[in-house]
């Protein structure tokens, strides 16, 4: 077949007509350049990622600390607020709702799809959902007593989205990660149903 | 002799432009590599440190809440509780670590509390003196390169300052 090939050379689209492109170095500079062009545009695009991405972690990072400095000062995260609380004295009781509508804004300020925020019982385990991006958690009655441990964890997806677009085949994957803070209950229930700092 | 043949086939060399543009393209790619590993490099020190931030001003707002007996300040007095303070900060440091998907735990060498000072010089509204606890809670944090390693400490020291009034 190569010597049948070989025998029609000047006939487009057999061998030797590739080798005879081959040797032509015509236009070969500005392939070059083309394909360098690519190559930098990409660097800049996984760049560009890179930045989104520092910037997604940092806002993550403040989601935590606003979620776990609720729930520390509050000793929880309730549907509404436990008998006794006082917002002159302790300022405005945030609910499950008012939590989860603050966290909804910071996602979406920050460009995160999918997250998932829980606090955890390192006593017994248990792992309640406060908010995620389907919708408010089940807006569990969380009470921490004064000096309990609690661990605030946050569940979010990232992805390189720019360079994932400019490649044909998708198949950079988003990651999921995952941040933490344990904080210790700040109110103590009395017998009489008054919360004390 | 040898000397000029070496010189001639330099010379030719020089002038031979083939594979010029190649050369000129390895070095692109060279420099952008070293510039990507550069910037995200400083991207992962900068979050890192940020996490490393917030979560030590978390755990020392609960652990030196949770070490002044609050029983104590019901009576006018002060008393914090050194040793718990120590021992609370530094387990709620570790257990928020465990979660946290970019800081490795190898990478943390030391979390401790330098120094932890009492006094009545705490500055509030009025002229009443008020407690004041100073403390400098650390964390001693291991930062190397991730693309290139590169061994080096880099000490993150946090310092929390708590002013503590007093009803009296």
């Amino acid at each position: 077949l190569l010597k049948e090939e070989a025998l029609n050379g000047k006939k487009e689209g057999g061998l030797m007509y590739l080798f005879t492109l081959k040797k032509d170095k015509r236009g070969s500079l500005a392939i070059e350049i083309v394909i360098g062009m690519l190559i930098f545009l990409t660097a800049m695009a996984l760049l560009l990622d890179v930045f989104l991405l520092t910037w997604q972690i940092s806002e993550i990072s403040t989601v935590t600390a606003y979620v776990s400095s609720v729930s520390g000062n509050q000793g929880g995260i309730n549907a509404s607020p436990p008998i006794g609380w006082n917002n002159n004295v302790y300022g405005q009781y945030s609910r499950t709702s008012d939590i989860h509508r603050q966290i909804s804004n910071m996602m979406s300020e920050a460009k995160i799809k999918k997250w998932k925020v829980e606090i955890i019982n390192p006593d017994n385990g248990t792992v309640k959902i406060i908010s995620q991006n389907s919708g408010q958690g089940v807006g569990p009655n969380l009470f921490f007593d004064y000096g309990k441990a609690m661990i605030v964890r946050i569940e979010y997806e990232v992805g390189l989205e720019t360079i994932s677009r400019m490649l044909p085949e998708n198949k950079i994957t988003n990651w999921t990660m995952r941040t933490s803070r344990t904080v210790l209950g700040d109110y103590k229930e009395r017998f009489d149903g008054i919360f004390n700092r | 002799m040898e000397y000029s043949i070496g010189r001639t086939k330099l010379s030719k060399l020089t002038r031979n432009k083939t594979g010029s543009f190649s050369i000129l393209f390895v070095i692109l790619i060279f420099i952008l590599v070293v510039m990507i590993d550069f910037f995200v490099n400083i991207l992962i020190f900068k979050t890192t440190i940020n996490e490393i931030e917030g979560l030590v001003n978390s755990s020392a707002d609960s652990a030196i809440r949770f070490s002044i007996d609050s029983a104590s300040h019901r009576s006018n007095r002060y008393e914090l509780d050194e040793y718990q303070l120590r021992i609370k900060f530094e387990d709620l440091v570790s257990y928020s670590l465990r979660d946290i998907s970019y800081i490795n735990r190898e990478d943390i060498v030391r979390v401790y509390i330098a120094n932890i000072n009492t006094s009545t010089t705490g500055i509030g509204d009025g002229n009443r003196l008020r407690y004041q606890t100073t403390a400098d809670f650390v964390v001693e944090l291991n930062i190397s390169g991730r693309l290139f390693r590169r061994g080096g400490l880099t000490i993150i020291r946090v310092s929390k300052r708590m002013v503590y009034s007093s009803s009296s």
